[in-house]
């Protein structure tokens, strides 16, 4: 059957990343029609294989082989095939090295120098295969006194000065954060993806492109950093305010931690908000005239509108505000849109049959854009460790039964974790709220 | 040569988010025509900060940083010359980007159906704050309206208090980021095959798809993990500073509080045990670092290889050593708003440089981009002017 060919049909990709960033970048790469090979050691499996982050398993089992059920990993990794190899073993390394012959992009988000103390910095790379593109989703980028520093999202929040801006007003806050860090990075590194791969096509040589999720965080509140060389202004967070709109907040609905969020930007969707709660005295009121005014008056006009939303369910009060064309949503809950009628319309979801025992249905999440005559769906499962040994080192390499079976008696490969990797997995579950399983 | 030296792209943007998508394209070489309403310009123009704080349209410290090594050109859309123009341009281009709503490119005649038929080759991107289809796509919203649709904000702030929102345009940039790698996918796609194809950003999605383990909780154990008290950040001299002692780590941090002994004590034996003495555990790291600056305990525990970070405000970012050295912050001339400072090139691509222009000024390249690269006469522009197309 011919196919029609889709962006990234024909290319190689060898994903060497743990955890969040890099594995999104090489997803969308795979999303995108490639054949991602997720490389990974029976001595160091993704993490989110073993302990994955909320002991989230599959239906909340364990099952036989729970590094293949970790639920982060199902949606992680769909798109991908796995093989495992061990790195750091010479053998291993020379047969890395046989993949990039064969490869066109390399992925990894390790911390900066250990691809040299594995010997497969890029130069060795490139001398093996001049059109190799590397691309490096690193913390601090390549170079810089910092350049072997750590992080994860909370860290890279709290150095970028995003976090700095992002609290209640002129506070500290102790609690948790919405996560972008590691997404965002993933998905600028695979648009570096494609632009290199476009690069190659015209030049014929592959690039090394290093991002720093720092910098990267940091210039997404550029503006915000230019103030200070600007003004001398150290930004300080501003909770929900606005700069020059108001009312511009979050009011508490109907029901238990139930809120709904409400942004009048100019003096006609004042007028609704006033027309719509009841209050013409408000709307009457000359101190209330123009954003600048309400926005000091802010803690009087919040507290009129708080007195009211409380009366209403949040999603019936956000229809009936948008139908009179006032800004206004309620918050919604990850369960809330699991089950919205807006994002089912829009296919945001992909429903995954997984053939194998005990794996069933499953929803994985969708990728924030959409493509009219490409689409991004889940052709593969997330792939069990080593699922694709025997393709990757059989067919692609040429190498015998034999030899195959050598590796997997040295440990090179394997299909499944060390024990000392295994004694790390849980051997219990904490309950589910309700039953979970799905019956079809 | 650059990723996109030989790539052009037009930008309609009154929303941030398709003016921080093609910023990256500028970066990386392509020759980006930002285009403006002739009677009111790009909104970002008169959002702030400005020098002074005195506004001006030609100072705006987000349009300028926004729009860095783009070409301006006023073209009125509403008018027929206007539209014809446009199309020509198209005609020449590889991308458009756009974020001015749904259903606003259609409404202009300008609809991605009917301007593939005359370019077929063209990758066509929209951002909008829920997509162009769907029961809420013509909703009205902004960016804290869209991060509570998106359940991003029930999971920012405290537990005891209402959810807040991100800082800043943030969201836009994440949006900008989600059309950059589309809109480079289907310029590949195009590239090769000739064919174009509508890139579609919804804010809302793009967000929803950062989401960390949230889906996950619910769909294993129905859990809905919602915003959280978390104990992270510490007080030291001058500030905060945070430690995520992950388990591979713990036998190190014991080094680097000087405590060996801790590494086998059963109150913090593993993770779990350590978060349920976190104030125990949390007395003693202050003990060892409480009184020292945030940058030498960040410093210290990140060159012991343990997992650390601080609380870094925009002062601190100006002073980061890592930031200096690496020359992140670059000073850009601009003939109206001069030399300013600005945040710069967040990757290396080899001996490829990322390329720092200024922001144009309004209507500047008018001239260059319709006589030298449409054709038209300076008589063309003059009448164009009066007429208010440009």
């Amino acid at each position: 059957m011919e196919e029609k060919p889709i962006p990234g049909s024909g290319l190689r990709v060898l994903d060497l990343s743990m955890f969040f960033a890099g594995a999104t970048c090489a997803g969308f790469l795979g999303d995108l029609g490639m054949e991602v090979i997720k490389i990974e050691s029976c001595q160091h499996p993704d993490p989110d294989r073993i302990v994955t982050q909320g002991l989230l398993y599959l239906h909340n089992e364990l099952g036989d082989e729970p590094w293949n059920r970790g639920m982060i990993h199902l949606r992680r990794h769909r798109n991908k095939l796995s093989i495992t190899l061990d790195l750091s073993n010479p053998q291993g390394r020379d047969i890395f090295l046989k993949l990039i012959g064969i490869s066109d992009i390399v992925v990894e988000n390790f911390r900066m120098g250990v691809l040299e103390k594995l010997g497969i910095e890029y130069g060795v790379l490139q001398h093996v295969n001049p059109r190799i593109i590397l691309i490096s989703v690193s913390s601090q980028g390549e170079d810089g006194p910092e350049r072997t520093y750590g992080s994860n999202a909370e860290i890279l929040a709290f150095t970028s000065g995003v976090r700095s801006v992002s609290d209640y007003e002129n506070e500290i806050g102790l609690f948790t954060a919405a996560n972008t860090p590691d997404p965002l990075a993933g998905t600028v590194a695979a648009g570096f993806a494609m632009g290199a791969l476009r690069h190659r096509r015209k030049t014929g040589k592959g690039t090394h492109v290093v991002i720093s999720q720092r910098e990267l965080l940091t210039s997404c509140i550029g503006e915000i950093v230019m103030d200070y060389p600007m003004n001398g202004r150290i930004a300080q967070p501003q909770g929900n305010l606005h700069p020059f709109h108001a009312p511009h907040g979050c009011y508490p609905c109907k029901g238990e931690d139930s809120w709904i969020a409400i942004a009048v930007r100019d003096d006609r969707e004042w007028e609704r908000l006033c027309q719509a709660m009841e209050m013409p005295e408000l709307l009457n009121d000359p101190r209330f005239i123009g954003g600048l005014n309400r926005r000091q008056h802010r803690e009087e006009i919040d507290k009129r509108i708080a007195s009211w939303t409380i009366r209403f369910e949040r999603k019936a009060l956000m229809e009936s505000l948008q139908k009179q064309g006032i800004p206004a949503s309620a918050l919604y809950s990850v369960p809330d849109l699991m089950e919205d009628e807006h994002l089912k319309a829009r296919e945001f979801w992909d429903r995954i049959d997984d053939p194998r025992p005990g794996y069933g249905t499953y929803l994985c999440k969708g990728r924030g854009f959409t493509l009219s005559k490409t689409p991004m769906k889940t052709r593969l499962r997330a792939p069990d460790l080593g699922e694709h040994n025997g393709y990757v080192y059989g067919k692609l390499l040429g190498m015998s039964q034999e030899e195959i079976e050598g590796l997997e008696k040295k440990g090179i490969i394997g299909r499944s974790p060390v024990p000392e990797v295994l004694s790390r997995i849980p051997k219990s579950l904490p309950k589910a709220q309700r039953a979970v399983k799905e019956e079809d | 040569m650059e990723f996109l030296s030989d790539v052009t792209v037009l930008e309609l943007s009154e929303n941030i988010s398709a003016s921080a998508c093609a910023k990256m394209m500028a970066a990386l070489g392509a020759s980006v025509i930002k285009i403006e309403a002739p009677d009111r310009g790009d909104p970002a123009r008169r959002m702030g900060p400005f020098p002074n704080d005195e506004p001006h349209p030609e100072k705006s410290g987000l349009f300028l940083y926004l729009n860095m090594g783009k070409k301006g050109l006023t073209l009125n859309l509403d008018t027929k010359e206007g539209k014809d123009i446009f199309r020509k341009l198209v005609a020449k281009s590889d991308i458009l980007v756009e974020d001015l709503g749904p259903g606003r490119m259609e409404g202009l005649g300008l609809s991605f159906d009917k301007l593939e038929e005359a370019v077929p080759h063209l990758v066509f991107t929209s951002i909008s704050p829920f997509g162009e289809t769907g029961s809420f796509s013509r909703y009205k919203a902004e960016d804290i309206i869209i991060e509570a649709a998106s359940g991003l904000m029930l999971q920012h702030g405290s537990p005891e208090r209402e959810p807040i929102k991100l800082g800043g345009n943030i969201i836009y940039y994440r949006a900008g980021a989600s059309a950059f790698m589309g809109s480079l996918a289907a310029l590949f796609h195009a590239e090769t095959t000739g064919e174009g194809q509508r890139v579609e950003v919804s804010i809302q999605e793009s967000l929803l798809h950062d989401d960390f383990i949230t889906v996950e909780a619910y769909l294993c154990r129905h859990e809905d993990v919602r915003r959280r008290l978390a104990p992270m950040l510490l007080p030291c001299r001058d500030g905060w500073f945070y430690i995520r002692a992950f388990t591979h780590e713990w036998p190190r941090l014991t080094q680097a509080l000087g405590m060996p002994e801790l590494e086998k004590d059963e109150r913090f034996i593993d993770m779990k045990r350590r978060s349920e003495h976190a104030e125990e555990l949390n007395t003693i790291v202050l003990s060892r670092f409480g009184d020292l600056g945030k940058k030498e305990v960040y410093d210290t525990l990140q060159k012991n290889r343990i997992t650390a970070g601080y609380l870094a405000n925009v002062e601190d970012l100006f002073d980061s050593e890592q930031y200096r050295s690496r020359g992140y912050f670059v000073t850009v001339d601009h003939p109206v708003a001069g030399p300013l400072t600005y945040p710069g090139a967040f990757a290396t691509m080899g001996d490829i440089d990322w390329k720092h222009g200024r922001a144009p000024l309004f209507g500047e390249h008018n001239g260059e981009i319709l006589c030298q690269g449409l054709g038209y006469s300076r008589e063309d522009l003059v009448r164009l002017g009066q007429l208010g197309v440009i």
